[in-house]
Order: C-alpha cells, then sequence, then structure tokens
C-alpha cells in the first residue's frame, strides 16, 4: 500500500480535519476572505508601557506638583539626570506628542508606525490592566496565557486560552515562536489538568517546514538507480514507510502519540506549504528585517524570524487553518539600564518600517483584507513600580496597560493611564500600578470580535472580574 | 566510601561505609589511629578517591565535623550478603550485628570514629575510597525497588535519565543489575571528577571537575590530549562558545562523570541559569559553572551549592546587583536577583505572606546584596572579574528581616549563606525545590503521592544533599514506575545520541558526535537559556514541538552521515585523500562498532543480535518497544536497504503494514533471512568493515527518528 492510502486510511479525525482545503487555488489569487484571525504577541519580562506613552511634559510645566511633574521626577533615573529643565528635554528629545481620546500624551519617537495607527484611531490603549496579583514573572505568564487566575507556577502542562479559542473554531492556533508557548495548548479531551497540541501547528521556521522526502519515483521513471544507494533515498523510505505503519498502532492515550502527531502534520502541511510559498516571495521589506546591517534590521532576529513567519502564516493561511498565531518577544524585564534594554524593542514593533508596519503592509498586498480582519494583542505579565531604581531601570509590578491594534478597532484610551490619586504614589518605594480591569476581560472581548461568544467558551464565566469604572470594551470593536 | 576486598580464599568481602546527613566531606582529618598495631585507613577527606593495600585487620577512621548531628552508619556487606551494620552516634559507642559471624567493634568520641573489621585473617586486599554518598542506603521516605525490579532495564533508564545513557560497559550494567539496587546506585551516581565504572577511563585526564581546567587541558599538546589538533583552538577560555564546547566534550568523554556533569548542566542553565545573551563572559560563566560543581562534589550542603550559586559574578553580571550599594543611609541598585534567589534558586514565591514577602524580604535581600564588586573590563584588558570581591564599605551591615528572620552578616557573602541557610528549610522551598528537580530529571507525570513522598524526602534530611536525594529517588518505586513519562528536551535527547556513539576517546578526536551542531538546528544554544534566567528549553515544549520532531526527523534522512560516517581520511592539497596499496583511502580515523558492539560465542555479528544490542543500547526499554515493524526495518538497514527495497527492489515505495510482516510468509521468510546474516564488523578487509559500520549508522539514524527516542517510560 502507497503512503497516500496510509494516511487517508488511518490519520485521525482532528488531523484529517485539519488537512482540509489545502491550497485552494482562489486562494492564491487572493480572493479569499482572510478569516478574523487574533495574533498575540507576548512581551516577556513585564514591558513597561508607560516608557512607551507618557504625560506631557511640557518646557512650560512649572507645576512641580501636576501629574507630568511627579511622573517624571520619579522615573528622573531612567534618564540619568535630575533637574526638572533636563527631564524636560528628555520629554522633548525623545517623545513626539499624539492626541488620544481627545488628551494630549507623548508617545515615543521610535515608535513613529504606532502613533500613525493611535492616529488612525486603529489603536485600542487599555489601562490598568492586571491579572496575576502577584509579581512573579513564571507565575504571571502562565496566569495570562492559560487564562486560569489559579494557575499552579508548577503546571505547564495545561491549556492556554489561544489553544482553547482554535478548538473551538475548529481551527488551529500558529506558534511563530521559537518554541511552543503556553497560551497556544490545546484543551485535553478527557483531562482538564493537561493538555492536547493537535491544534497547534509550529511554524517558526516557516519555510523550512516539510519532511525531506526523496523522489525515489522520479528515479524509478528516468530508471536512474540513485535510489537504491543514495542514503538520503534509504532513509527516507524508511521512516517514511515506518511511520505510515506505525500510526494506526499507536492509541491516541499513549505517551508515544506526539511524534506520531507531529509526523502526520508536518508531512501532510509541508508539501503544500512549500509549493505556495515557493510562489511568494519574501517581500524585499520584510526580508529587510533580518538583513545585516540593513537601516530596518531589527534589534531581534528571534522577532524578525517570528514576523516573516506570520507574513508566511497569512500566505498559507488556508492551508494551515489559522485562526490565531503566537508571537513572542522576549527581554523586557528592565530592572538596569531601561532606556537601552527596551527602546530598540519598542522600535522593533512599532517603528517606521520596522516589525508590524512591514508585516502588515506586506501582507495586505498580499490579502487586501488582511489589516481589516486581523487584531493584534500586544501585552505582558505585569507592568512595573511607579518609581524607578537605582539602577536605571525599575522593577517589578502588577498593574499595567496593553495594546489591541487592527483596523476594526475603535482606537483610543480604555482606562486612565495616568490617573491623579497616583501622585502620592509615585515617590514612593514599591508602589506600581493599580490593577482595575481584568486582562482576561479584555482577551474574552477580542475573542468575541473573532465569533460570538468565543470569548465565554474560551474564558468561562468572567463576571466577577472587574472593569475600570466607565470603560466599556465591548465598544473596542462596536 | 566503598571498600573493595579483593581476598584470597573463599571469603570475598565488600565494605561500604555509610553515614546519614553529614556530609563529613569538608572535614580534615588529623586524626591518629587508635590501635598502633594494626593498620588505619584514615579518610583525609570523603572526597578523595583512592586505592590502597590493605592487611586485614584493618580499621576504618574519619572525622566528624564540628556541626555533625546525624548519626553515621557502616555497612559491611559480604557476598552471601550478610550485612554487619554498625551505628554511631556522635559521642556513641560502635555497636556491631553480624549474621555471618564476621564481627567489627569500635568506639567514637566526639571527633573520630573507628570501625574495625577483626575477623578477617590476614591478608592483602586492595582497599578503594570513593566519594560515593552516604545516601545510597537511606531511602528517606521512598520505598526502594524491590531486586526484581532492579534489573538491566532499571539501570539503564537511570542511565538514560541522569547520566546521557553513560559509558558503561555492558558488563558493568549486568553488574549493577545483578547488585542490590542501594548498592549500585552509589556506583553509578557519584559527583566526582571521575567515575571509572560509569565512564571508563582511556587516557589520563586531569582529575578534575572544572570545566575551565579540562578547556585549558583540551587546548594543548599533552600526550593525553585526544583531541586533533585542528579542534584544540575552540577550547579558548576565551572564546564565546567556550563554556559550551568544553561542557559537550566533558559531558561525552569516557573517563569523566556524565551524571555529575549532567547536574551541573541543571545547575547553571536551569536552576541557577546565567545566560551569554544578557552579557555574561565566557570566563565567569566557566567559574560559574566550576564552582557550583565543585561545590557538589566537595558533598557540601545543597544550602551551600546554592549560597555559591548567588555569589558567583556571573549571577551578578545577570541581574546587575553587582551595581547595590548602601551609602549615606540610601539604598541604590535593583531588585531582580533579590526576587529570583527566593523563586528560582530556593523556590520561594511569596505565598506566605505576598504582601510581606513584596514589601520586606525583597526589598531587604537586595539590601544583603550590597557592595558585591565584579568589574568589567575588555578582553584586551584581562576581560571581566570572574569572581565577586565582598565589599563592606558599601554594603548594608545591619540586620535585616528577610523570610521572617533576622539575616545578619558583615558582607554579602555571609548574608547570602544566612538567607540560604533559612530559605532551604522555607516551608514553600521545601514544597517546590524538590518537585522542580524530580519534574526536571525524571517526570512530567508526577501524581500528588509521588509529589508527597518528594517532598517528605526531601524535608526529611536534616542537612540536605542533592546526591543523597538523587541517589534514593534513581531506585525508588515512584522512579520505577509504568505511570512516569520523562519527555526529553532537546538537549537530554542530542546529548544522549551523541554520547551513545561514542565507543572510545578517538570518536571524540574530531568531534564529529558533538551534539552542539544538533542543538543549534534546534534553536538550543547552552548557557544561553531560551528563557533567559527562567531555564533552557523544557521537555513539554520539546515534546509540543513539531519543529523539533521536524528537525530530528530530517537529520536522520537529510544527514544521516552523522551515524553512518566510518572513517575520515585528511585530504593534501589537491583535495585528495591519501590511498593504501588497495587503492583505499587511509583514514586518520576509523569506526569501529566491535569495539562496543558484542559478537555472539561464535565470534559473529548476526543482524538480529547487532539489531536488538543497537535498540537497547539507544532506547534502553530491553525490548519492550522493539516490535515487529521495528524489528523489520532496522534489520533491512543492517543488510544495507530500506525495507521496501530489501523486500523487493522493483516496488522500493510499498510500505509494508504490521499485519504484512506478521502474517505473510513469504515476508516473514524474508526478514527471518535478513537478520541471521553476518555483519563484517571485524573482518581483515576495511572496506568491508567500513560497510558494516555504515550498516550499523543506518540502523541508529533509523532509531534516534522513532517515537521512543522522544520519551521515556518509567517502567
Amino acid at each position: 500500500m502507497k503512503r497516500r492510502d496510509f494516511i487517508k486510511l488511518s490519520a485521525n479525525a482532528a488531523l484529517v480535519l485539519a488537512f482540509a482545503g489545502l491550497g485552494s487555488p482562489l486562494y492564491a489569487e487572493g480572493n479569499v476572505t482572510t478569516p478574523k484571525t487574533v495574533v498575540n504577541l507576548m512581551l516577556d519580562g513585564g514591558p513597561d508601557f508607560r516608557h512607551l506613552i507618557v504625560p506631557v511634559y511640557a518646557l512650560n510645566n512649572n507645576d512641580n506638583n501636576s501629574y507630568a511633574a511627579k511622573f517624571w521626577n520619579a522615573r528622573a533615573s531612567l534618564w540619568r539626570v535630575s533637574s526638572t529643565d533636563d527631564l524636560k528635554q528628555a520629554y522633548s528629545d525623545n517623545y513626539d506628542e499624539v492626541i488620544i481620546s481627545g488628551e494630549k500624551y507623548g508617545i515615543l519617537k521610535k515608535c513613529a508606525w504606532l502613533k500613525d495607527e493611535i492616529t488612525a484611531g486603529n489603536v485600542a490603549i487599555i489601562n490598568n490592566v492586571i491579572a496575576s496579583t502577584d509579581r512573579n514573572h513564571h507565575h504571571s505568564q502562565i496566569v495570562i496565557e492559560s487564562g486560569d487566575m489559579n494557575a499552579d507556577v508548577y503546571n505547564l502542562d495545561v491549556s492556554g486560552w489561544a489553544g482553547r479559542a482554535a478548538k473551538s473554531l475548529s481551527a488551529n492556533v500558529l506558534s511563530l515562536s521559537a518554541s511552543v508557548r503556553l497560551v497556544c495548548n490545546g484543551p485535553h479531551s478527557t483531562d482538564v489538568r493537561k493538555h492536547d497540541n493537535s491544534c497547534v501547528i509550529s511554524n517558526y521556521y516557516s519555510r523550512d517546514t516539510g519532511l525531506v522526502n526523496y523522489d525515489t519515483q522520479a528515479d524509478l521513471d528516468e530508471g536512474n538507480p540513485q535510489y537504491k544507494w543514495s542514503e538520503e533515498g534509504i532513509m527516507s523510505r524508511s521512516l517514511s514507510s515506518y511511520y505510515s505503519a506505525k500510526e494506526p498502532h499507536v492509541p491516541t492515550t499513549s505517551i508515544f502519540r506526539k511524534p506520531i502527531e507531529h509526523e502526520i502534520k508536518v508531512r501532510n502541511f509541508g508539501i503544500p506549504l512549500e509549493e505556495r510559498l515557493n510562489e511568494t516571495p519574501i517581500p524585499a521589506s520584510i526580508a529587510s528585517l533580518r538583513e545585516r546591517d540593513h537601516p530596518n534590521e531589527l534589534d531581534s532576529s528571534t522577532f524578525a524570524h517570528q514576523i516573516q513567519a506570520l507574513y508566511d502564516s497569512y500566505a498559507t493561511q488556508d492551508i494551515l487553518n489559522m485562526r490565531l498565531a503566537s508571537l513572542d518577544y522576549t527581554g523586557w524585564d528592565s530592572h538596569k539600564n531601561l532606556r537601552t534594554q527596551i527602546e530598540p524593542k519598542f522600535e522593533d514593533i512599532f517603528g517606521r518600517d520596522r516589525g508590524l508596519e512591514s508585516l502588515f503592509t506586506e501582507s495586505t498586498l498580499l490579502k487586501n483584507d488582511c489589516y481589516e480582519n486581523s487584531v493584534v494583542i500586544v501585552s505582558g505579565e505585569f507592568g512595573r513600580q511607579l518609581k524607578s531604581n537605582g539602577d536605571h531601570g525599575n522593577d517589578h509590578g502588577r498593574g499595567n496597560s496593553m495594546l489591541v491594534i487592527g483596523k476594526g478597532v475603535n482606537g483610543g484610551m480604555y482606562g486612565d493611564p495616568f490617573p491623579e490619586y497616583e501622585k502620592e504614589f509615585l515617590e514612593v518605594d514599591n508602589k506600581d500600578i493599580e490593577g482595575k480591569t481584568s486582562l482576561f476581560k479584555v482577551y474574552a472581548e477580542v475573542l468575541n470580535w473573532q465569533k460570538n461568544g468565543l470569548g465565554t467558551t474560551v474564558f468561562g464565566d468572567l463576571s466577577s472580574h472587574d472593569v475600570e469604572n466607565g470603560v466599556e470594551l465591548g465598544s473596542m470593536f462596536s | 566510601m566503598k571498600f573493595f576486598m579483593h581476598t584470597i580464599g573463599f571469603i570475598v568481602v565488600s565494605m561500604v561505609m555509610v553515614a546519614c546527613g553529614s556530609g563529613g566531606g569538608d572535614s580534615s582529618s588529623s586524626s591518629t589511629p587508635i590501635t598502633e598495631d594494626i593498620p588505619v585507613l584514615t579518610l583525609d577527606k570523603i572526597n578523595n578517591h583512592s586505592v590502597t593495600e590493605y592487611f586485614a585487620p584493618f580499621e576504618v577512621q574519619t572525622q566528624l565535623t564540628q556541626t555533625d548531628t546525624s548519626p553515621y552508619h557502616f555497612y559491611v556487606e559480604s557476598s552471601n550478603t550478610n550485612l554487619i551494620q554498625a551505628t554511631v552516634t556522635d559521642r556513641g559507642v560502635i555497636t556491631v550485628s553480624s549474621a555471618s559471624g564476621e564481627a567489627g567493634t569500635g568506639e567514637s568520641n566526639v571527633t573520630v570514629v573507628v570501625f574495625t573489621l577483626t575477623d578477617v585473617a590476614s591478608q592483602s586486599f586492595m582497599v578503594e575510597v570513593t566519594p560515593a554518598s552516604f545516601s545510597g542506603f537511606d531511602p528517606l521516605s521512598f520505598n526502594i525497588v524491590d531486586d526484581a525490579t532492579w534489573d538491566e532495564v532499571a539501570v539503564r533508564k537511570v542511565l538514560n535519565t541522569f547520566a546521557y545513557g553513560g559509558h558503561a560497559t555492558d558488563a558493568q550494567i549486568v553488574t549493577w543489575a545483578d547488585m542490590s539496587p542501594k548498592a549500585a546506585i552509589v556506583q553509578i551516581m557519584t559527583f566526582d571528577a571521575q567515575n571509572l565504572l560509569l565512564s571508563p577511563k582511556e587516557d589520563t585526564l586531569p582529575d578534575s571537575t572544572s570545566l575551565e581546567t579540562l578547556a585549558i587541558f583540551w587546548q594543548t599538546d599533552n600526550s593525553n590530549n585526544f583531541l586533533d589538533e585542528s579542534q584544540r583552538r575552540y577550547f579558548e577560555t576565551d572564546r564565546w562558545d567556550a563554556p559550551a564546547n568544553a561542557w559537550a566534550l566533558a559531558s561525552m568523554t569516557r573517563g569523566l562523570n556524565p551524571f555529575l556533569h549532567r547536574v551541573g548542566l541543571w545547575e547553571t542553565n536551569y536552576h541557577m541559569a546565567a545566560n551569554q545573551l544578557a552579557g555574561v563572559y565566557p570566563l565567569p560563566m566557566l567559574h560559574h559553572y566550576d564552582n557550583i560543581v565543585n561545590a557538589l562534589s566537595q558533598n557540601s550542603t545543597y544550602k551551600s551549592v546554592i549560597a555559591q550559586g548567588a555569589k558567583n559574578a556571573a549571577i551578578a553580571y545577570q541581574y546587575g546587583h553587582r551595581y547595590n550599594i548602601f551609602t549615606d543611609g540610601i539604598f541604590r541598585g535593583n531588585e531582580d536577583f533579590a526576587r529570583e534567589f527566593h523563586q528560582l534558586f530556593l523556590g520561594i514565591l511569596g505565598e506566605y505572606d505576598p504582601e510581606y514577602h513584596e514589601l520586606v524580604t525583597i526589598p531587604n535581600t537586595a539590601r544583603a546584596l550590597t557592595d558585591m564588586q565584579a568589574h568589567w573590563y575588555p578582553t584586551e584588558e584581562g576581560g571581566p572579574d570572574v569572581e565577586i570581591t565582598f565589599g563592606t564599605e558599601q554594603h548594608y551591615s545591619g540586620d535585616l528581616d528577610i523570610l521572617k528572620s533576622t539575616i545578619s552578616g558583615a558582607d554579602a557573602s555571609v548574608k547570602i549563606d544566612a538567607i540560604a541557610s533559612v530559605g532551604i528549610v522555607h516551608e514553600e522551598s521545601l514544597k517546590n525545590l524538590p518537585v522542580t528537580i524530580i519534574e526536571h530529571f525524571a517526570d512530567n507525570n508526577l501524581n500528588e503521592e509521588a509529589k508527597t513522598r518528594i517532598r517528605e524526602s526531601w524535608r526529611g534530611m536534616e542537612s540536605k544533599y542533592l546526591l543523597t536525594f538523587l541517589q534514593a529517588y534513581a531506585i525508588s518505586t515512584d522512579f520505577h514506575n509504568p505511570l512516569r513519562v520523562k519527555y526529553a528536551n532537546s538537549i537530554q535527547r542530542t546529548v544522549r545520541v551523541s554520547n551513545l556513539m561514542i565507543v572510545d576517546n578517538e570518536d571524540n578526536s574530531y568531534r564529529f558526535y558533538t551534539p552542539l551542531s544538533r542543538l543549534s538546528e534546534e534553536d538550543i544554544f547552552l548557557f544561553r537559556p531560551t528563557h533567559d534566567v527562567f531555564g533552557h528549553q523544557t521537555s513539554v515544549e520539546a515534546a509540543d514541538s513539531s519543529d523539533v520532531f521536524r528537525v530530528n526527523y530530517n537529520r536522520s534522512v537529510k544527514r544521516s552521515y552523522i551515524y553512518t560516517r566510518n572513517y575520515y581520511c585528511e585530504e593534501d592539497a589537491s583535495g585528495s585523500c591519501p590511498r593504501d596499496e588497495n587503492d583505499v583511502k587511509i583514514g586518520v580515523w576509523e569506526k569501529d562498532w566491535a569495539k562496543k558492539i558484542p559478537a555472539d560465542s561464535n565470534g559473529d555479528y548476526l543482524v538480529e543480535d547487532v539489531a536488538l544490542w543497537l535498540w537497547n543500547h539507544f532506547i534502553g526499554d530491553g525490548g519492550k518497544n522493539y516490535g515487529v515493524l521495528e524489528r523489520a526495518h532496522i534489520v533491512a538497514l543492517l543488510n544495507g536497504k530500506d525495507l521496501g527495497l530489501f523486500i523487493d527492489e522493483e516496488k522500493p515505495l510499498e510500505v509494508y503494514s504490521l499485519s504484512d510482516l506478521s502474517d505473510n510468509i513469504t515476508l516473514i521468510q524474508l526478514i527471518r533471512d535478513g537478520s541471521i546474516a553476518k555483519m563484517d564488523l571485524e573482518s581483515s578487509d576495511i572496506s568491508d568493515r567500513r560497510r558494516a559500520n555504515r550498516r550499523v549508522g543506518l540502523a541508529i539514524a533509523f532509531i534516534v527518528a522513532t517515537p521512543y527516542i522522544y520519551v521515556q517510560e518509567g517502567r
């Protein structure tokens, strides 16, 4: 029996479902509507969004009791200056002004694309969000990725909210980070304490996805005997044949099942992906993100890699049945030298001709409704303390801000970014942003945009979770 | 300490002295023999390894340290399994009982313990002292497997889990399986620089646990340096890849100790991770590793090992607390390591009192970490400081409230020791740390009952020794349990496969089998953890990644030469290899699996035997998963073909199902014929030998791409 016949007979139902609609010709012509797609970008380490968007510190602001003055003084060590004039100069040198929900703020100059998107109303900035109530990186990451406030810090064998969403949508979540993050983990069919990743596709190596398959048939057709002695031919046929024959005899409950499912997935996606991407060159602007010494080269080649992987995933979205994608960017734990540590990262993501701008410019050329039908969530596990430390950085806090970006988003401030009551805390050690809005509620709202009711399906009943007074998360997409 | 007595006559006795809960390793001996007229074995340091000729009767003498409070246990085990046990308390008198008539007497005072074996005739025998932990005989709260369960498969599972497969001979594995698990495990798992049973010696190597020392040795033209000259530059200690290169070779070199370096990697790439990507230079990283491993090998308590990690310069560079100072009544610095010292090193997250932990313990720990000086200099100026200088002028000298204890000390070093002492017995640490350790090494499927035993075992050690803990667990019913599931992360899998490819140190000479390039294909770089300080790729991450699977699978197909390479010749200027009189290329290195794979009683290498040996060598499941399909494919490959080609050259793409191979008489006969073919592993014809070794490589390329390489069952 030939390999393809084996697959037809033996691949389990979920995997067969995953391959449905492989390689539609319409898709290649750009005539298929992009399904609503959620892209989750996790910033590991506790990103300081208050370095991205700040209160305006005008040169003529002489009110030392103003929020702006106290804010900038509390964070003076980040700028290695102490005088008010120097802080005002730091503001002037490093921030542009932007109007958000009718108020004027400063936005890091290096993030010019984000400023444009905010101005265009495509960015919801949700402030004072919180999930984990502790300041432990690892635990807080598990909490926000699992969507479980009671997540066990030592148990990674649980499902993530993106995986649950994908499962509910009968679709796949694309893991584009170097490792599969917990957020991607799908639910286990029988044991809620475990996970099942049949709905997860690792696509970090988006252009090297398949299994090496020696073309024995070509040799046979040509009468070329090379297939008999080629080690590649021998091993290719050997392993391909073995896995085909083995699959029906490894139960889905077996601990050896995961490699079997990987083999099926990789083998079956590999060929159509390769064929599609062979006809889809990497756009120059995206290639430049990884090009050494190019002006647009990103600080993080790993993030650049993921941007390309996401572009490729959009290009093959029908094959992959992608409805969610997971990216990450590490290194936001800004205890020391915050500026040199995180400003290049912000620029990588939000800068002119950098990550997201290149991605959506090119993806929209590929599929003109790509940006309209995508939402990018940018968040981290917690925020930083209000006052900077003695090492030109700042230590762990709890509450934070997050961004929801997309053409279908109603942009603006959701929650008070700089509440007046904080003024008394800005000079006190260890104080942090008060969390008022459940981060899960924001995620759930995004999922509801994707499919009505999906948020509840994935997160359960969130009625006990808070939302800051005056904030209507539902209006993000109305 | 273990004493092997090769006696003359009918009695063969071995004696193992075991102390429970007491290191003694830091003690120095100035003891004097109590009895003048009989030889005395003086144990200068428990860590020392020595082989000495002794004449019975003799005495064993060691010192208790002033802090020792736990009893020492002495065991004498004879070939007829009679056991003599002597328990000595600090000020007590040894009492010895014997079922076999051998008797021992002894006495102790505050500092000296003497045990005298009096009934052995005055015969010459060798006494070998190894730094085996006393814990081998202390099951802690674990249930120890019975002798029937402790078989060759069980030994191989221990080796695969804790020692990257090890380099023990097949005979040694059988010997361990025939011993009691308690006796075997203290031989398998040691923290010595060299463990000659686990990794037999071929060359004279530095008797050192230090990667820096080994790296320097591997740079040299020392006649015992097996590395080809072309490879030595990779061990220059200012190279960024020096720590990874040195670690990989240390783990793979026969004559060293892969278990020790397995633990060393856990400590430095997971538990107390520093990261070169965060700017930790090679030499500070090497010192980070060496200091920790040295503490382990000195039988230091685990709190001391953790404290040592916290005092290493690499950690101060990583987290930046080398800038923490206290001057003019003001603290300047950050709280990064102040938090992670508790969370990552000790397993204390602050659940005991979150508000207190955040507002008191962490800020105060940041103050405890003041005036830890490590200065950065460019490489041309000698590079960054490799060790911390603990100052007092800018140190917060007062007492600090940390973990609801008062922490005192004139400098950060003293305070770190004090925090570690409090932390290691903190309820959260007792709950979390031991489970974290076992999950990393051995089990991704711990149930609550197993966790309870793990925690109780850890808690029960008055002084906590990692070796004691791991030894007891490795022979426990929790480890040798069908419910245990351990997914291999990329490091565990690739290093194990690399190790098992090594038949002798000549195989290391060109570093053909180094796991580092394989790991880089899987985006893993040693000493550059994927999760920064939170450690490297986890087992679950590797298991969930179809990328990891794909890369490993494709390696066996596209780059099978990694496994099938059977000789290496050095090309001349024209790009040609020299040839012998038969026009065969002259190799400077030849693969020789015959050194490892046993021939049958006729001196033949039957395909069937080689196939099963290879399966057990690389998978180590006793053939449990070596089924009809696996056998058929491996038999075919050992005959030089894939199964399709082997069965019908005209139909190479045919897939043969399990039922085909089980029921079809023709196919059964073909496989049977193939299985009794002889392999030319010892042929006098070098071309035949090379061909046979290549075929072994094909089989290995297959085996290491099967599902069974990715996950281990407990039993």
